[in-house]
């Protein structure tokens, strides 16, 4: 299947590029920002498998296994940006997205077009990456904050809000990414999933009112085509946060696999299991990837 | 008249047990019939919020500083606002 780009249009109209398929990773990079191993890095799960099964509540699967990061400053946390989205007619809501490229933000294809929250595109999008809690900004928000009003998402999210499609992307004016660095995203088969947990850090509604950044870690239940199904507790407002994995035991190395977007209610019934979601990279969507960082001048030479 | 895609935008608010606004609480929806994403609402100074809902039982749950509060409300063509309140 081939998937298409869609911008937000700065003219009604605008013209759309098919998108080739490209190689199956894309570079990343720590960031210029000074940098330490964190503290917080004993969370990052590897391998291996979690404990039982609990019983379903909402996004949070049993019981709420999600630490609040307080070393945001350091990698890779510092990727990860709390996003305050505003709507045309001034709606305004909160998400997660996080550095692909030196001036390319990945987040959910709803948090920068939705019908249901904006009537459409979304109007502006102030991205604040490693946010850490309330408090002046010179404390919480250690590398500042960027407005943006130039987005992008796949087609077929835009005409269907399939959430298989699920992806959006938000181009910046400055390179924030040279600072923060930014994910290698990565297409894997479903066999290479096997054995696996995933990590996922976002800004969630229920703790921190999306100021603060809480990770969770755990197995793959399902994959899919084009979706990752996951026990990793997450809440409204994590939406557009990066799912990772580390290969080989590299704790230093993180390959993002998907984009969180969806709670246990987003998983379809008749896969009889309760999990949270992502779109996951398939080789079209990393394709659009590519072509989104290219459209914000690419990725540095090695 | 076939029903239009995506409904009108219906206007939400959300209040404390005294009826009185609470600024800047978020909202989400929790449960419903037809799967909806993890994005958060953000009211406005006056606890005001907007959203449109596809056909379907929601359940909203409002943040505040006094704790939570659910409304369950219809969606699709329903033009009622929706009133959350919390520290009930």
């Amino acid at each position: 299947m081939e998937l298409k780009s869609v911008t937000r249009p700065k003219s009604p109209f605008e013209g759309l590029e098919s998108a080739p398929v490209r190689p199956a990773s894309t570079p990343g990079f720590a960031g210029s920002a000074p940098d330490e191993a964190s503290r917080s890095v004993r969370f990052l799960a590897v391998k291996g498998r979690s404990g039982p099964i609990h019983p379903p509540f909402e996004s949070v699967i049993g019981r709420d296994e999600r630490v609040r990061i307080v070393d945001t400053e350091l990698s890779p946390w510092r990727m990860i940006c709390s996003l305050e989205m505003r709507g045309p007619t001034g709606a305004s809501a909160i998400g997660t997205g996080w550095l692909v490229g030196p001036r390319t933000v990945l987040t959910a294809g709803h948090c920068v077009f939705s019908n249901f929250f904006f009537g459409g595109w979304a109007a502006s999008i102030d991205v604040i990456p490693g946010r850490n809690g309330f408090g002046p900004p010179a404390e919480s928000e250690p590398f500042g904050r960027v407005t943006s009003t130039n987005f992008s998402s796949v087609d077929r999210w835009q005409s269907d809000e399939d959430p298989d499609f699920d992806i959006g992307c938000i181009h910046l004016e400055e390179p924030l990414g040279e600072t923060v660095g930014w994910f290698p995203v990565g297409v894997r088969t479903a066999g290479q999933f096997d054995g696996l947990l995933v990590n996922v850090s976002g800004y969630p509604s229920d703790r921190g009112d999306g100021t603060a950044q809480y990770h969770g870690h755990n197995r793959v239940l399902r994959v899919s085509d084009r979706r990752l199904f996951y026990e990793v507790d997450t809440f409204g407002g994590q939406s557009g946060g990066p799912v990772w994995i580390y290969e080989d035991g590299d704790t230093t190395r993180p390959v993002a696999v998907g984009v969180h977007a969806y709670g246990t209610g987003g998983t379809p019934a008749d896969l009889r299991i309760t999990a949270n979601s992502a779109p996951r990279f398939t080789p079209e969507v990393l394709a659009l990837v590519t072509d989104w960082v290219g459209e914000d001048g690419g990725w540095p030479s090695p | 008249m076939a029903q239009p895609l995506t409904p009108a935008e219906r206007a939400g608010r959300v209040v404390d047990a005294a009826g009185r606004p609470v600024p800047y609480a978020t909202v989400v929806i929790v449960a419903g019939t037809t799967p909806m994403p993890e994005i958060a609402l953000r009211g406005d100074a006056e606890g005001r919020f907007g959203l449109r809902l596809p056909t379907g039982e929601f359940t909203l749950r409002a943040y505040g500083p006094a704790g939570t509060g659910d409304a369950r409300v219809e969606g699709g063509a329903a033009t009622d606002e929706i009133v959350i309140t919390i520290g009930e």
